[in-house]
């Protein structure tokens, strides 16, 4: 009796597909595309991030080496093996 | 083969199969698109160790079913800031049925054979589309669903049980 009823299933019919489908595919295939970001400036946006790490690592331990020459000049100035004063 | 070939060797299967999941053109329209999108998309990555036929059809199925859940639950959600207690008998909605396919001589015999095949599980429901409508072997259906000639057996035969009970 079911075998029947899902025979019954065989009597439907198959429809044909509207002829502006595929124009809203190809639509929607052109808007996801225009949003997706390309490769290569994902790339060009990555090797600029990282050159300006880069320059500024360098920058910093630039300066750091100026401030620790800096630092000792002082200590050379005020080095006195002598009890003079200064101007005397 | 380029997209549109693909597309339009294959438009009719996945329209009709998707129009037996949604019940209706405009979703079964909206389901095609989201295929073939989907297709398009990955076709490049497709690993030639199934057929071209059996991807698409595996697809179909994931999308129509991802598709109604989507869309009960978009329904469940209005239902629920509506009413609060009403959202339990949102949770066996069937789609709306109006398809074009069902002819008047025995449209009121199937739409009560198709309203009872909504209530049963995915897999058991994607069973009887595939071999009843479609008109696949078991061979195809074990092949599209990943699964045992025997699995799909059992799996039509459980879903023949479960309709005796509801018819």
């Amino acid at each position: 009796m079911e075998q029947d009823n899902l025979n019954l299933l065989k009597n439907i019919k198959r429809i044909e597909v509207s002829a502006t489908l595929y124009d809203k595919i190809a639509q929607r295939i052109e808007l996801k595309r225009a949003n997706t970001v390309p490769f290569y400036k994902v790339g060009i946006a990555a090797s600029l991030l990282f050159a300006l790490i880069i320059i500024q690592v360098l920058f910093i331990s630039k300066s750091e080496k100026m401030n620790s020459s800096n630092l000792t000049q002082p200590n050379e100035l005020i080095e006195m093996n002598n009890n003079n004063l200064y101007y005397e | 083969m380029t997209s549109e070939d693909i597309y339009h060797q294959y438009k009719k299967l996945v329209f009709n199969l998707a129009l037996q999941y949604t019940n209706n053109i405009q979703d079964a329209e909206e389901v095609t698109q989201d295929v073939f999108v989907k297709v398009f998309d990955k076709i490049n990555g497709f690993r030639q160790d199934s057929e071209l036929k059996t991807w698409i059809y595996r697809i179909t199925i994931n999308q129509s079913i991802d598709y109604l859940k989507s869309k009960q639950r978009q329904k469940r959600n209005f239902i629920f800031s509506l009413f609060d207690n009403s959202s339990e008998s949102a949770e066996n909605q069937i789609p709306d049925f109006n398809h074009p396919g069902i002819s008047l001589e025995n449209k009121e015999e199937l739409e009560n054979l198709m309203l009872k095949i909504y209530q049963l599980p995915e897999n058991q429901k994607t069973v009887i589309f595939l071999l009843k409508i479609e008109d696949l072997s078991q061979k195809e259906v074990a092949e599209i669903m990943k699964l045992s000639e025997g699995a799909v057996e059992s799996l039509f035969q459980r879903a023949k049980t479960s309709l005796k009970k509801l018819l």
